[in-house]
């Protein structure tokens, strides 16, 4: 009976009004609904998200020790994620940028990866320039920064 | 002149209505006597002897162009088992009107020659399967082609019916259009209300100019389509309820 819903950036115009409420056959659903958008770089300012974890900070050491490559900086904007499986995501999508260069493959890395240790149904966007608006699990989301590309990685049905 | 057009559109019409009617019987909204069905049966006849008329020109163009849609209606039909009744039916009234629209500004010879189109196609698809979707053909024939055009969008993907893809491409442009200032989060918004709202939950949407994705979606419920230089994904994912 748990609905969760949370607004990324009060500040916007745009995302003062309040969302239409569920109707009755829908409240059963432990679902909650969240809004992303690229917009959400210009305004780190007013984000409402909490500062991201320090150990977030820093990607896992490489496994094999090879020529020194610069530690890609992480931002975690919006999270509904215990931090253990945050993390999780953050490991796995280094190594997936690491391992494509292709952004669609990266998003399968990274689904199918969770899909794997998680359970289905998990989804995947990633790219440079998007906004979205999706429906999640509760404690099933996360969106974050890796360098100049933005991860969106949620469970749904 | 004047005349026979009327009542060549007439008969589309009908053809259309006959359609719905036969595909929501189960809604019991509209009375199908034997009145209809001899009418029916009268207009096919006429169809036929128009078919002989044009045998010679058209045979291989129509043909090739009704496996095609053929596939196309196969297709949809199965998708309209996912969708609730209701939202399919209004989506239906919405497509007549749409072709009625697309049909005032265009020139008399291109009524004409779009109106034998149909008529040939039907009775092609006639001869291979059902009444019913030698129907659904026709209507998807002049709708997704009409508003893809009209709508300036182009589909790269698609898992959908036509209606809604149709739906989607019209909430897309008037969103894109009302916005004074651009913000993909309002169009993704906009769109995934309209259609948890109209096809039930839960829709997702994801709307840019750069990015990749992977996602799983339920059958007959993907859309990926381009619009001016912003691409939209457009899914539904199953809902489980919570164990209350």
């Amino acid at each position: 009976m748990l609905l969760r819903r949370r607004r990324f950036d009060k500040t916007t115009p745009l995302a003062t009004a309040l969302p239409q409420k569920l109707t009755h056959h829908q409240s059963s659903f432990r679902e909650t609904e969240r809004k992303m958008s690229e917009d959400a770089k210009k305004n780190i300012a007013g984000a409402l998200t909490a500062r991201p974890n320090s150990d977030d900070q820093k990607p896992s050491p490489l496994p094999s020790p090879a020529p020194a490559v610069p530690p890609k900086k992480v931002i975690i904007k919006s999270a509904d994620m215990i931090p253990d499986m945050q993390k999780e995501a953050v490991d796995i999508a280094v190594a997936a940028f690491e391992k494509y260069n292709v952004e669609k493959d990266v998003a399968e890395q990274i689904k199918k990866e969770f899909d794997k240790r998680h359970g289905p149904t998990w989804h995947c966007i990633v790219g440079r320039n998007f906004g979205s608006y999706v429906t999640h699990e509760t404690n099933h989301f996360v969106y974050f920064y890796l360098d100049q590309k933005a991860v969106l990685l949620f469970k749904s049905g | 002149m004047a005349n026979q057009d009327k009542q060549h559109k007439r008969a589309f019409m009908y053809i259309y209505k006959g359609g719905t009617v036969n595909q929501r019987k189960k809604e019991l909204e509209h009375g199908v006597g034997q009145d209809k069905k001899s009418k029916s049966r009268s207009w096919l006849h006429r169809i036929s002897r128009t078919r002989i008329f044009n045998d010679g020109h058209r045979d291989l163009d129509i043909g090739a162009r009704g496996e095609g849609e053929f596939v196309e209606a196969r297709k949809s039909m199965s998708c309209l088992e996912l969708g609730s009744p209701a939202g399919g039916y209004v989506e239906g009234r919405k497509s007549v009107s749409f072709i009625e629209a697309a049909a005032s500004p265009a020139a008399i010879g291109s009524i004409v020659e779009e109106r034998r189109k149909s008529v040939s196609h039907i009775e092609k698809n006639f001869a291979v399967a059902g009444m019913v979707e030698a129907r659904k053909s026709v209507s998807h024939i002049e709708t997704l082609s009409s508003v893809i055009a009209y709508l300036q969008v182009k589909v790269l993907v698609s898992d959908m019916p036509s209606f809604m893809q149709v739906h989607a491409f019209r909430c897309a442009r008037r969103t894109y259009d009302s916005l004074e200032k651009f913000s993909a989060k309002h169009i993704a918004h906009n769109i995934k209300k309209e259609f948890d709202k109209a096809y039930g939950p839960v829709w997702h949407c994801i709307v840019g100019s750069n990015f990749g994705s992977f996602v799983t979606h339920s059958t007959g419920c993907f859309l990926y389509f381009s619009m001016e230089n912003l691409y939209i994904l457009l899914f539904k994912t199953k809902v489980k309820k919570a164990l209350d």
